[in-house]
């Protein structure tokens, strides 16, 4: 008797264990990111001491012959409470020569830092003015796009998105037939076998909380150096960004800002950056205008992981400028696709 | 009138036509498989490779000008292995020119057709480092496995441009000859059991054809850069061994080699291209094995 339940077993595990093993075939590539940070600021001691800044959750894969998907989920607390998000959750077309097709929920194309994820910010905070103008999440919408080369002899794009337009700093008229249009035209020329520069301009326009419109306009320079010999050794970045908001029908909807920074490659693992904030090139009555120096240190012993060092100071026009220094442990597991250039 | 009627036509014929002639465009991921397919296609192809000759294949920069010319491309060879899987896919996905894609009637990966080494025995992390779960990519390091790409590189473009076919057959059958001649030359000329110590695991299919020990690597672990106490292991063993070459792959830092060749008597460094055109001296596959060779050979 014990012999045949043994035998009747052994007949559907090994069978069943070969059905395991196609089936996991088609699974999604999974990756998961860690920011771990530990903060002490001069004045706003709010977010200060150590906390898990953010995890992100990142699913990937063909669907079928005709789209491909990605999906970031990110868990971050909110006045001590934690809780879990969409970031972005996408499909885009592959079988159309010429043209990407998007859809779904995903961070809009304005200028280049909105377009990041927080593990791969430069910094280990986002620009004063994304945040400001944008907002924390930056703008993610409900959208659907296209985006399409431009036969210029150089590598140029536009990217167009029809948004729902649910951004509460900007946009949010609360009548969902009126939508939020984006654009971004991409350009991007090889000086030298090294060096690349890119030039972007980025606009929205929509209707806000006021019924009336918001425009947004932006604009990214990028110089970027790598030395064909001796590439995995050194290297250079520079790059700056320019936004504005022009919300209609708000005593204070007018404001701009710009970011700088710089990233130098010291050797193999070792990079060092600084970055300038300015917000309020338009004068604005209720939100003063700041600058911001940073400086950081990065340690990065593979390209799965980092350990990096900032320190701020703020001046936002009071007596005291603000200090804040930060640590950060940035880690990746499992599958991780290659960021944009 | 009909001469007119019959120039215009033939103008027509030939402006759609001359398709038909342009060249088949082709972009490699590395410039030993750019020029592999020279040695196949010849003045048939217009071939450009993304990664150059001193650049570390594993970590290039999706550049949006590749995307550019993969958007113009009929064919894309690459290595696969996961050599490129850190780049490749954002150079695809921006080119928005489906043949290219895995599988696609434009994608030729190399390394789909090679039996490799050093495939993990058990179940593998990145904790050993920068690890390859399919084996070491770098097999077009090993002459007789150029020979075996070029075979089916030869068909692939036999299939894409049959017009040609018996030109690809005639340039392999060229080239394969040429390739083993040299291997059997090559083999003369290294002693069987010569012990080297290389920076990291490009040349094992190289030592492997050609019989020579790697006695230890400069880096700990794959992708690790080298550590003191490793760097006074490796010392050791070149003493014992009694190692005269240290081989660094010329997009490395050779900075720890000569360091270790500073306290070793007799043991010298040398810097080697790994890939085509890594030195202005190394123009086709021909001369890179030959330079290794010439490396390796005790004078």
């Amino acid at each position: 008797m014990r012999l045949s339940i043994y035998t009747l077993l052994l007949f559907f595990i090994f069978p069943c264990s070969n059905i395991f093993a196609k089936s996991n075939t088609f699974n999604p590539d999974l990756g998961l990111n860690l920011l771990f940070l530990s903060q002490n600021s001069s004045r706003t001691k709010t977010d200060d001491g150590m906390k898990l800044q953010e995890a992100e959750i990142g699913f990937s894969s063909d669907v079928d012959t005709h789209f491909t998907s990605k999906a970031t989920f990110s868990i971050a607390a909110e006045n001590g409470v934690y809780a879990i998000e969409p970031e972005e959750a996408y499909v885009d077309t592959i079988s159309i020569p010429y043209v990407t097709v998007r859809a779904g929920k995903s961070k809009m194309p304005i200028g280049k830092h909105n377009q990041y994820h927080t593990h791969a910010y430069p910094f280990i905070n986002g620009p004063l003015m994304n945040v400001s103008i944008l907002g924390e999440e930056g703008l993610n919408e409900n959208a659907i796009g296209a985006s399409a080369p431009i036969p210029f002899p150089w590598f140029s794009e536009f990217i167009v998105d029809l948004a729902q337009g649910d951004n509460a700093n900007l946009f949010n008229s609360g009548k969902k037939d009126n939508k939020l249009v984006v654009g971004h035209f991409k350009n991007l020329w090889d000086i030298s076998e090294s060096a690349t520069l890119e030039l972007g301009l980025s606009g929205a326009n929509g209707k806000n909380d006021n019924q009336m419109i918001t425009h947004l306009y932006g604009a990214d320079l990028t110089l970027k150096w790598r030395p064909v010999d001796g590439g995995k050794y050194h290297s250079f970045e520079w790059a700056s960004e320019f936004l504005e908001k022009d919300k209609k029908g708000s005593s204070d909807g007018k404001l701009s800002g710009i970011v700088s920074h710089l990233k130098y490659q010291l050797s193999q693992r070792w990079y060092a950056q600084y970055r300038y904030d300015y917000l309020g090139l338009n004068k604005s009555k209720s939100v003063a205008a700041s600058k911001r120096h940073t400086a950081l240190f990065a340690f990065l012993p593979s390209e799965f992981s980092g350990i990096r060092f900032q320190y701020e100071t703020i001046d936002d026009g009071q007596l005291e400028k603000e200090k804040r220094v930060s640590l950060q442990l940035n880690i990746s597991i499992g599958a991780h696709p290659a960021h944009a250039y | 009138m009909k001469n007119i009627f019959n120039t215009h036509i033939i103008v027509l014929f030939t402006l759609f036509s001359s398709s038909a002639f342009a060249n088949l465009k082709v972009m490699t991921t590395t410039t030993n498989l750019k020029s592999l397919v020279q040695e196949i296609g010849g003045d048939k192809v217009d071939v450009d490779s993304i990664c150059k000759g001193t650049q570390d294949p594993h970590y290039i920069e999706a550049k949006p000008s590749f995307t550019l010319k993969a958007s113009k491309a009929d064919l894309l060879v690459s290595i696969g292995l996961d050599l490129e899987v850190g780049w490749l896919p954002l150079i695809l996905r921006g080119a928005r020119n489906p043949k290219l894609l895995d599988g696609g009637e434009g994608s030729f990966v190399a390394g789909q057709f090679i039996d490799t080494l050093e495939k993990p025995t058990s179940t593998i992390s990145r904790s050993e480092g920068d690890v390859h779960p399919d084996g070491n990519p770098h097999f077009m390091l090993d002459p007789l496995n150029s020979i075996i790409v070029a075979e089916k590189l030869k068909e692939k473009l036999q299939k894409l441009d049959s017009e040609n076919s018996l030109f690809y057959e005639a340039q392999f059958k060229k080239f394969s000859e040429r390739m083993r001649m040299k291997v059997s030359e090559w083999r003369q000329r290294i002693k069987p059991g010569l012990k080297v110590i290389t920076y990291h695991k490009t040349l094992s299919y190289f030592y492997e054809r050609f019989k020579i020990n790697n006695v230890a690597f400069l880096e700990p672990k794959p992708g690790v850069p080298p550590s003191a106490s490793h760097i006074l292991n490796v010392m050791k063993t070149a003493k014992e061994e009694g190692v005269k070459n240290v081989l660094v792959e010329n997009y490395f830092d050779p900075t720890v080699a000569e360091r270790v060749a500073k306290d070793v008597p007799g043991l010298k460094v040398n810097m080697v291209p790994v890939s085509v055109d890594g030195d202005p001296k190394i123009t086709n596959l021909f001369e890179l094995y030959e330079s290794l060779v010439t490396t390796v050979e005790e004078k």
